[in-house]
Order: structure tokens, then C-alpha cells, then sequence
């Protein structure tokens, strides 16, 4: 049993790309090693290490050479073989292709009869055999998102030049070629710290504390305990202060560094004034810095920097990373003074030489648009009790897209919305007017939030509608992978906003008010396709989002669409009773019941729901009638005051009479009076209990 | 890999008789390092190009060298002009022309990243007191049909270097590749003399009297006249008919160029202007620039706009690669 230690070392990997890298090398090399018989299928964890210029696996008790192994070939039948004892042409050739001696043949006696048979040999390799031979194919196998070619005759891609390779057997090196390149037990260290200097491995299992001599820290893990340490340290030299924990910035952080240190700098309170928004994509999104607040929750003047080094000892890299902030929050201010010399109000009339989509025209008749879709959602509201100011509505809407013409958003693309919110709020628009226009694109993605004023959600509501009919209504639906538009990001926020707010809105009603509203000539034909994409949307939040079951969510949507609060009340009732015995008989007979009917229908049967009471002859059919006649209006009750649990349970109380109707009647009776009132009364019971959801649907689990 | 512990000592020959203290480089002292470091490291120095470029990247040296399978290592500096990022002279850290020094290694040597650290040091860096990271940056240049791989160089936070390796350009997939390193004089210099406004950057010492001359005394009328220029006084109808007038004349001669004979000999083909006609588009992209600023091209014009001038680049680029195997 030996240690196996493979290191790819490359230039400077996209911080982005390495962690999912590493998990596709890593198992790579576990498949590898034990498809070749080199690693037992329970095995010790295999151990992966990274950093910008590396990735490493570990991989602990691997065989030094595969077992021999004894093969059975089957060729052919023992007759075709061997006339008179003497081989034939047929037993000559196969046993050259087993590569033994016509003599070595035996006979063995299968279901079909006799065959010829040979015992082949396969001695195993060695370890260092094996891995030479194919791990280059796994190298080559690695996944990356973007790759570049780097070499004449260009023989090879990958995500940036390799530049060592390093794998070893215990002590021994394993030469495995990529690239121009042949493994051996060499590694680099870190590129100042360090230097050029190789860092010889001597075992497998010293690949960590080597690498650390050399200023290298390989596991990931450690970096980021070391930089949670270090900020902690550096924060503490200011009274009260904590940082700003933000997941994503520190796997970047993370994945930037080989020798993280954390160093604190500071900037002029005077920047405080600009909002912090602004402050915080500076230093986040451009600088790659942590933010700081003080005890009250506050941004304090300070940020951190993760380092690439051991520390900072003349102070210059403070000293720059300070100048560089600086000069960047210098231009956002820059920015902010020079946006408020045109109001929002007079920015409207700008957006008119803003392209929102070359056939659609600009973001001023995009806003246009939201207006008129705006106003008939906030009237569709206020029918229903919902109140709201229309006013303020209506003015956020106006004023939604002003932002594009601002320089801010023009340098902080990432900021629109946010920028023009801050701006509405600066020019005395008003809280409602200026929290509708900042929230505008949320949820911006499945995990953020939606918008917390009814203003807000209409708002984003009417953005995303219009945007969805107009560009239906030119061809412009995203199919297959292809979605340049983001429409189904715009239809996902659409269903969440739905979802988690308390708009009494329905799908269809919303798809209408969007169709009227739109100036595009084929708005009306986007009609169909706009609410079945809707309705995929629905589908996809419910179950991938929410977590419901195919089959629940298919039963549910099989039935008319309301709002989008009411399917999911549906989906939990059925996700509820589904597991209840008589729940699943019924869900069973109501899949009869529509079988049934289609191969009447199929037949030419004329099928109504009118049942004439004196056609009903067996008591079973007679009780079917009387229980379904009972129970039809007491289950619409309940649905019409959505206790859809409620409701389906007494719909399964139905059972015994559904189960006695089908033990004792023959619905397709030779009499064709009796057929056809047999084939209304199971029409009535499915189309009476179908309106919650196609029971039909659901899968016996 | 080549060692950089020879730049990493200290080499400023400009220490001051006072000796103890460094003094930075001035801004042309910068220029002069590179240019003896990249010269001592085996490249051609060629001069500015003398057409408006956006940047170093367009100059002939770049587009047309990296083409074709001839090895070349050049360097050069560029001044670039973007008219959109003009400001008057008003603004500390934006200009309308900057300087790029641009290095091309055909095809790239297996060193090129230690070799460029080794250049840091030639410029009074010394990396030990210093954060350096390559951050993922890829180039893409959709006028040009060019577009590489390769990362921004961030020093203490500042990006000081884009680092690229070439994958395509002109619409022609490379082989061999070329690696491109493009060092932002004006930034490096503002940050060796850690002045906050470019302007304020010592560009040069008066030999009599040790005066400093500055970055603005040289430079700042040129930012403010053009910037007047660029977003006031350009005219609109004539930049597009300019434009228009270099554009026929560019496609016209790469017309003409397809129709030389299949059999002409080699000096036919050689005499064939495609320099030319790579210097009409150049033209073009820089009133498409102008136009830019002037904010005279919509959303939508702009992605036709360039795709005509992309038609140029490809053009040209595709004739030269002909020129040069015939």
C-alpha cells in the first residue's frame, strides 16, 4: 500500500473556475485508481489541495501493482470447434485471439449447450504503469469554462499554461507527460516568498508541510480559517468594529491567495456622506476588500484586504491599497455631484436615446409600457381591497429607468435601481416612490428577497410582464439554452414576487393586463405561449425551488390557474393526503374512471354529466349517485374557502361507494340507455372532484 | 524558470547624492527602464505608431505581427486615445490620451510571467514589500476580431499590467500564439512617485536646475483642447462622412487585393499596400470613437458600427496572413 500524490501547477488559475476543478480532478483520480483496481472500493478519503497556481490530490492506501487476474472466454460452440478432436479453423482463431495454444482449450457446458473455452491470464501492472498510461486523459478531461491554447501547433487546451506537473508513489515519481511536460518530484513554492527555487517532495505524504516550508499553504480550508483569524486580529485594533461576512468574497479571496495575511487600512470619514451601497461595491465588488461597521451597524472607515504575502512591513501596501480606494471613491463621488445636476423628473425625456431592444424601441416607450401595465395592476388591486397609493405608483414607475442615464450606473452597472432609489430619495420623492424604484429587479435571483412595498412588487410585477409579452410578441422567447434576454430570470421573479406577497393577482388576469397593454402588433398571438411559459416558471419554483413532487405539482397545474398562492396552498393539501390508503384508491379508480371514458369517447359514446336517477339500477350505483350528489357541495365549499385539505379528504371518503360501483357494475352495459347513464354518473364524480387537482396525476408512490 | 533574485535587489542607479533615500523614477526614467529591460531581454524597440490608436494593442505592431508564423518579440510605447474618457484635465485619474508600453513575445517564452515580474524590479518594485496577484481579466477587442486570455495585474490593489495571451485576432485563429503584456505608464508612474493626481507626476528633472517638470506642464493643455474637441466641437455630419470616405477606400484596396492574380509573383504580391489599408481602419475606429463621445451613436448603431469596422480588421488581417505566405 502506498501513498499517491499528483500536482498539476500551472499559471494563475481564474479564482472562479478552481473549486470546481478541483472536484472534477479529484474525482478523476479516485474513479481511476479504483476502475483499475489500484484503490479497494471503501477506501480512505481522498484528500484534494489548491491554490492559484496549483491543484493536488492525495490519495491514501493505493496498491502498488493490480492483481493478476484469471479471465474465462467463451468461444465457440464445441462442436463447430473440434471435429474428431481436431481443432478447426474456428477453435484456431479464437484460441490465437486468446492468445494461448489450441491444446489449452476446454469445454464448458452452458444453458445452450457445449462450448469452447480458454483461461487467459492477464498479469497486472504496476501502479506507476497504469497511472503513467491514463492519467493524462483525466488532465485533459478537466472541465473549465473558458480554456486558451498557449503552445505552437497548439496540441493542447486548458485553462491557462501548465507549467509542472508533479506525481509520486510513495518516494517514487510517477513520469506522467502532459503537455510538453513529464512529472517529477518537484514542486514550486510560493512566487516571492519563496522564489524560483524547486521544492523537492520527498514522500507523498510530506506534500503539505513541504509545501508549507515554502511558503505555500495548499489546503483551502486553511487559508480561509487563516483569513477568518487574521481579520478578526485586524479588526480589533478599532473599538467595536466588526467585518461584514460575505460568503462569496471569501472563496474568491480565498482561491487569490497561496499565503493569505489581512491587513486593515482606513479611508477619510468625509466619504461616510456618499450612500453605502456605493462604498460597499467599491470595496467589495472592484477592490476584493471586506467591509467594516462600527458597534451601531454603520460603516466605519475602514476596509480589510486579504494579502497575497506575510505581511505589510513598511506599510506600503497599505499605503496603496488606501490610494487606490481613495481615487475610486473619489470618482463615485464625482459621479453622485455630477448626476444630481439633472434630475431624475428630466431624465425621463434621456431615455428616449436609451435602446432598450432595437425592434422594441427605447427604455422611454419601454416606460411607457410599464405605466399603462402598472396602472391596470394597481385598478385589478384595488378592486380587491388591497391598498396602496397609485400616485406614488404610477410617479416610481415613471421614474424606474432614469438611472440608465446616470454616470454612476454607467460606472457601477451593478447598482441599477439602487442608484436610482438613492436619487429619487435625494430629490425629495418620498419613501414609497424611492423604496419602489431601489427594489425594483428584486428577487434578483431565487434566494433574494422580494420587494417589500406593494408599490415595489407592482412595479417589478409591470417591468417584467412587458418585457416578457413584447418580447414574445417579436419572436425573441428563449429557447432551449439560449435566453439572451434573461426572460426566464424576469418569469421567475414574476412567480416569486406572486408567490411570497400578498397580491390577489392570477396568472391569467396578469398575462391579460400585459397582452392589453403592449403596442406590439402580435401581442394577442404571444397570449397562449406567454401564460404556458408562465405556468413552466410555476412549475419550476414548485418543485425545484420548493421542493414538491413531480407528480403533485403536475396534478395541481392539470386544473385551472389562480394565483399563484393558491397552488402551492393545493400542492401542500395533496402533498398532505397523498400517503393516506384511501387517498390512493381513489387517486386510482379517478385514473379508471378517465381511461374509461376515453375509450368511450374514442368509441363515438356521447358523454354527458346528467344523471337520470331512474336508470340507476344496482344499489351500488344508486349509492354512488347519492354520495357524490352529497358530498359535491360540501367539497365546493370547502375549496371556495380554500381548506383544500379538508376537501380532499372527504373526496376520499368517497372510496367504499367508488370501489362497491366498480366490484358490482359494468359501466360499458350492453344497453346502451344504461351505458350512457353509467358513463354520466362517472363523469360527474371526476369532473365534480377535479377541480383542485388531477388526481390522475398522482403517482402511487 | 529564470531567477528574479537579481531584480529583486535593489538596482535605482538614480539614488540621489544623498544616497540613503530612494528617489522614484521619473516618468520618461520609467520609460527608458522598460525599454533598455525588454531591449536586454532580445526585442525590436519600435516607435510609437503614429496613427490615432484606443490602444497599444492596434498598432500595427501588434495586430499584423501576431499573425502568421513569423516569431517576433517587440516593444513599444503607445499613446492611446479614447475621446470618451476625456475630462477636461479636471479629473485626477483619467485622460484622454494615456500611454501604454506594449510587449509582444511571439510565441511566448515559458518564463514570460517571471520574466515580467523581473521587470517590476527593473522599475524600482521591489515585490517583497509589495501584494501581488494575476486576477482573471480576458481582453476582447469585438472592432478588432481579436480576443486572448490572461489576467490584470493587481499591485497593493492597483492594476498595473493587463497580461494576455493572444488566441485570435483579426478573426484568425493564431498559431503560434503571442503573449501580450500592456503596463499602464501613467498609473505606475503616479504610483512609484505616490502622487494622487496623474498631473502632479514628475515626468522629467530640468539637467541645470533639478526642477521638476510635471505630467500636467507637459500634457494638460492637449487633455483640455481635446476633450473641448472631442465632446463639443467635433462635427458630427463631417466625423461620419470621414468615416464613411476612409471605410470605402479601406474596403476598396482590400477588394482590390483579392483580385490579384492566384499566380502573380512574389513581388506583386509583397508591393501590395495592405500596411495601407490597415492604417484607413485604424481611421475609422478611432472616428468611431470620436462619434462615441460625441454621443452621436445609439445603443443599436453602435453594434452595426463596429461590426463594419470589424469587417475592415478581418479584412485586412486575412490578406496580410495571404501576403505574408505568399
Amino acid at each position: 500500500m502506498a501513498d499517491f500524490l499528483f500536482e498539476i501547477g500551472l499559471e494563475e488559475i481564474p479564482a472562479r473556475m478552481i473549486a470546481a476543478a478541483l472536484a472534477d480532478l479529484s474525482q478523476r483520480v479516485e474513479a481511476l485508481l479504483v476502475g483499475e483496481r489500484l484503490l479497494p472500493e471503501r477506501h480512505a478519503a481522498v484528500l484534494s489541495y489548491s491554490t492559484p497556481r496549483r491543484l493536488a490530490v492525495q490519495v491514501f492506501g493505493v496498491l502498488a501493482k493490480q492483481q493478476d487476474m484469471e479471465e474465462q472466454l467463451t468461444g465457440p460452440s464445441w462442436k463447430i470447434a473440434f471435429k474428431d478432436d481436431i481443432p478447426t479453423p474456428a477453435a484456431l482463431a479464437f484460441a490465437k485471439k486468446a492468445g494461448i495454444e489450441a491444446s489449452g482449450l476446454s469445454k464448458v457446458t452452458n444453458a445452450r449447450g457445449e462450448y469452447v473455452s480458454a483461461t487467459v491470464k492477464r498479469p497486472g501492472r504496476t501502479a506507476i504503469e497504469v497511472l503513467t498510461a491514463l492519467l493524462p486523459h483525466e488532465i485533459s478531461g478537466i472541465y473549465w469554462p473558458k480554456s486558451m491554447y498557449w503552445r505552437a501547433g497548439k496540441p493542447e487546451r486548458f485553462v491557462r499554461p501548465l507549467r509542472w506537473l508533479l506525481a509520486m508513489l510513495d518516494g517514487e515519481t510517477v513520469p506522467v507527460e502532459f503537455a510538453g511536460l513529464t512529472a517529477s518530484d518537484k514542486s514550486y513554492g510560493h512566487r516571492i516568498l519563496h522564489g524560483d527555487a524547486s521544492v523537492t517532495i520527498a514522500n507523498a505524504g510530506d506534500y503539505v508541510a513541504a509545501l508549507e516550508d515554502a511558503k505555500v499553504m495548499v489546503s483551502v480550508e486553511a487559508r480561509i480559517h487563516r483569513i477568518r483569524k487574521a481579520l478578526d486580529v485586524a479588526t480589533r485594533t478599532v473599538a467595536g468594529a466588526r467585518w461584514r461576512e460575505d460568503k462569496t468574497l471569501f472563496d474568491t479571496v480565498a482561491n487569490l491567495t497561496e499565503w493569505p495575511s489581512v491587513l486593515l487600512g482606513k479611508f477619510e470619514s468625509e466619504y461616510l456622506t456618499l450612500p453605502e451601497e456605493v462604498l460597499v461595491t467599491v470595496m467589495r465588488d472592484h477592490q476584493k476588500y471586506f467591509a467594516v461597521e462600527s458597534a451601531d451597524g454603520k460603516l466605519a472607515p475602514c476596509f480589510l484586504a486579504v494579502l497575497n504575502t506575510d505581511g505589510d512591513p513598511q506599510g506600503l501596501i497599505r499605503h496603496g491599497n488606501e490610494r487606490v480606494l481613495r481615487a475610486r471613491f473619489n470618482d463615485a463621488r464625482f459621479f453622485w455631484n455630477y448626476d444630481q445636476k439633472i434630475k431624475l423628473d428630466d431624465r425621463v425625456e434621456m431615455l428616449k436615446a436609451v435602446t432598450f431592444q432595437k425592434d422594441l424601441g427605447s427604455y422611454h416607450a419601454k416606460t411607457e409600457a410599464n405605466v399603462r401595465l402598472a396602472e391596470k395592476l394597481a385598478d385589478t388591486i384595488a378592486r380587491a381591497g388591497v391598498s396602496h397609493d397609485k400616485a406614488e405608483l404610477l410617479k416610481a414607475v415613471r421614474l424606474a429607468k432614469t438611472d440608465l442615464t446616470a454616470e454612476l450606473v454607467k460606472e457601477f452597472t451593478e447598482l441599477q435601481g439602487i442608484v436610482g432609489g438613492l436619487y429619487a430619495r435625494a430629490q425629495g420623492h418620498g419613501e414609497t416612490v424611492a423604496q419602489a424604484i431601489y427594489t425594483q429587479y428584486m428577487p434578483a435571483f431565487m434566494e433574494d428577497s422580494i420587494p417589500t412595498s406593494v408599490e415595489g412588487q407592482l412595479l417589478g410585477l409591470a417591468d417584467r410582464m412587458n418585457a416578457i409579452v413584447d418580447m414574445f410578441a417579436i419572436g425573441l422567447h428563449p429557447t432551449g439554452s439560449k435566453d439572451p434576454f434573461a426572460l426566464r430570470r424576469a418569469a421567475n421573479g414574476v412567480i416569486k414576487i406572486l408567490a411570497e406577497s400578498a397580491l390577489p393577482i392570477q396568472l391569467p388576469q396578469l398575462r391579460d393586463i400585459a397582452v392589453e397593454t403592449s403596442r406590439q402588433d402580435s401581442a394577442a398571438e404571444a397570449s397562449g405561449p406567454v401564460l404556458q411559459f408562465l405556468e413552466e416558471r410555476l412549475e419550476f419554483y414548485l418543485r425545484d425551488v420548493k421542493g414538491f413532487a413531480y407528480d403533485v405539482t403536475k396534478a395541481v397545474l392539470a386544473t385551472e390557474l389562480t394565483t399563484v398562492p393558491d397552488a402551492i396552498n393545493r400542492v401542500k393539501a395533496l402533498t398532505t393526503v397523498r400517503g393516506s390508503e384511501d387517498f390512493v384508491a381513489i387517486s386510482g379508480a379517478f385514473k379508471r374512471i378517465k381511461n374509461i371514458l376515453r375509450q368511450a369517447y374514442e368509441k363515438g359514446e356521447a358523454i354527458t354529466t346528467t344523471v337520470d336517477a331512474s336508470l340507476l339500477q344496482d344499489p351500488a350505483e344508486s349509492l354512488l349517485a347519492d354520495q357524490t350528489a352529497a358530498l359535491a357541495p360540501r367539497v365546493e365549499a370547502l375549496r371556495n374557502n380554500q381548506s383544500y385539505k379538508e376537501a380532499l379528504e372527504q373526496i376520499a371518503t368517497l372510496r367504499p361507494a367508488v370501489d362497491g360501483f366498480f366490484d358490482k357494475v359494468m359501466v360499458m352495459a350492453p344497453e346502451s340507455d344504461l351505458r350512457r347513464n353509467r358513463l354520466a354518473l362517472i363523469a360527474s364524480v371526476l369532473h365534480g372532484f377535479s377541480r383542485i387537482a388531477d388526481f390522475s396525476e398522482v403517482v402511487e408512490s | 524558470m529564470a531567477s528574479i533574485a537579481s531584480s529583486i535587489n535593489d538596482r535605482n542607479e538614480d539614488s540621489s547624492a544623498t544616497g540613503a533615500r530612494r528617489v522614484p523614477l521619473t516618468f520618461q526614467q520609467l520609460l527608458f527602464r522598460l525599454q533598455s529591460f525588454w531591449a536586454e531581454r532580445g526585442c525590436v524597440l519600435q516607435q510609437p505608431y503614429d496613427v490615432e490608436v484606443g490602444a497599444g494593442t492596434m498598432s500595427p505592431d501588434t495586430f499584423l505581427r501576431v499573425l502568421g508564423p513569423k516569431p517576433i518579440n517587440i516593444a513599444y510605447a503607445q499613446p492611446s486615445r479614447r475621446p470618451a474618457d476625456g475630462r477636461y484635465g479636471e479629473n485626477p485619474n483619467r485622460l484622454f490620451k494615456h500611454t501604454q508600453f506594449q510587449v509582444i513575445l511571439k510565441p511566448p517564452p515559458v518564463n514570460i510571467q517571471e520574466i515580467y515580474l523581473e521587470s517590476l524590479g527593473a522599475i524600482g518594485i521591489d515585490l517583497r514589500l509589495h501584494d501581488l496577484k494575476f486576477e482573471e481579466d480576458n481582453w476582447e477587442s469585438p472592432t478588432l476580431g481579436a480576443w486572448g486570455i490572461g489576467w490584470q495585474v493587481m499591485l497593493d490593489g492597483l492594476e498595473i499590467t493587463q497580461f494576455t495571451y493572444f488566441q485570435q485576432c483579426g478573426g484568425i485563429d493564431l498559431d503560434p500564439l503571442s503573449g501580450e503584456i500592456t503596463y499602464g505608464l501613467e498609473r505606475i508612474a503616479a504610483f512609484l512617485q505616490d502622487v494622487d493626481s496623474i498631473y502632479d507626476i514628475v515626468w522629467a528633472h530640468d539637467a541645470g536646475t533639478g526642477r521638476a517638470v510635471t505630467y500636467g506642464e507637459v500634457r494638460l493643455p492637449e487633455e483640455l483642447q481635446f476633450s473641448v474637441y472631442n465632446f463639443e466641437y467635433a462635427d458630427v455630419e463631417k466625423l461620419w462622412e470621414h468615416l464613411r470616405l476612409y471605410e470605402a477606400e479601406c474596403q476598396s484596396l482590400v477588394e482590390h487585393s483579392r483580385h490579384i492574380p492566384e499566380d502573380a509573383d512574389l513581388a506583386t504580391r509583397r508591393r501590395f499596400p495592405l500596411l495601407a489599408a490597415y492604417d484607413l481602419c485604424l481611421k475609422c475606429s478611432h472616428l468611431f470613437n470620436l462619434l462615441d463621445a460625441r454621443g452621436a451613436i445609439s445603443v443599436t448603431e453602435r453594434v452595426g458600427v463596429i461590426a463594419r469596422i470589424r469587417v475592415l480588421a478581418v479584412g485586412v488581417a486575412k490578406a496580410y496572413v495571404a501576403q505574408q505566405a505568399g
